[in-house]
């Protein structure tokens, strides 16, 4: 939380340094600030907050392409695959080990990944329902989501 | 270099919508409700956010560059909400769904 704070002071001081503040100038500045904080991480003890901020942006990185992926696949079985070969099934995901914060992360992120959109959520918070486009294998489906979305989410919560 | 960037502006906004009109095909063609979903959801959230993106690239709306880059993540917050909803009603009503195996 610390760290944060002077992440954005950091930043809010380069953009007083310019003569004609742009939101491109913030980015810079906050690129600026986490540099700082990199090097200085023994003094500021900033090591847990530089690993989950490069933590999120590997994952938005890899978010963005899986998203870029989930519509390239979408637009294959929207205009190139007759609508009968498509499969679509229920899946159950288990995500008793996740809190609320993390839970309500990867659901959104099921919705625009590849082929599963979230449908709903059993009372207890322990399992998702999800719905899958083409699923001739559910356990292919939950490895990949366990593989991509929630190791990246993960990474960075915790 | 102003026409140019118009030029890329134009051609981002086109590709957004032709996005768009792919999702709208999906909602068309395919079976049931929850795969409705999976059109809306997926294929309006990126056909939105890149026609946006191509009015930010136009030099004629350059002020307004942060209302631009609010709207795109708000599209990308409430969209897949959305088609979340969408399925998580019809499945409380029962509406009929396409199996296969």
């Amino acid at each position: 939380m610390r760290s944060l704070v002077l992440n954005v002071l950091v930043a809010v001081i380069w953009l007083l340094l310019q003569s004609k503040p742009t939101l491109l100038d913030f980015f810079i500045g906050s690129a600026l600030g986490f540099l700082l904080l990199f090097l200085f991480r023994p003094v500021l003890h900033s090591g847990d907050y530089v690993r989950r901020v490069i933590a999120a942006n590997v994952f938005l990185g890899v978010f963005a392409w899986e998203f870029i992926r989930a519509c390239a696949q979408l637009i294959r079985f929207t205009l190139f695959v007759p609508v009968d070969r498509l499969r679509p099934d229920f899946l159950i995901y288990d995500v008793s080990d996740l809190n609320r914060l993390e839970i309500l992360l990867l659901s959104h992120c099921v919705s625009l990944t590849p082929g599963t959109c979230t449908v709903d959520i059993s009372h207890d918070f322990t399992r998702l329902y999800l719905h899958v486009l083409d699923c001739p294998d559910p356990a292919a489906v939950r490895a990949s989501i366990d593989q991509t979305l929630k190791r990246g989410i993960l990474a960075f919560t915790r | 270099m102003n026409l140019q960037m118009e030029h890329v502006s134009v051609g981002v906004m086109i590709l957004g919508a032709l996005l768009v009109l792919v999702a709208m095909i999906g909602i068309v063609r395919f079976p049931d409700v929850f795969c409705r979903a999976h059109a809306l959801g997926k294929g309006l959230t990126l056909g939105l956010m890149v026609l946006l993106f191509g009015l930010w690239l136009d030099p004629a709306t350059e002020v307004s560059g942060l209302k631009v880059i609010a709207a795109i993540f708000f599209q990308f917050v409430t969209l897949p909400v959305a088609s979340h909803l969408i399925a998580r009603l019809s499945y409380e009503k029962n509406l009929p769904r396409v199996r296969r195996r």
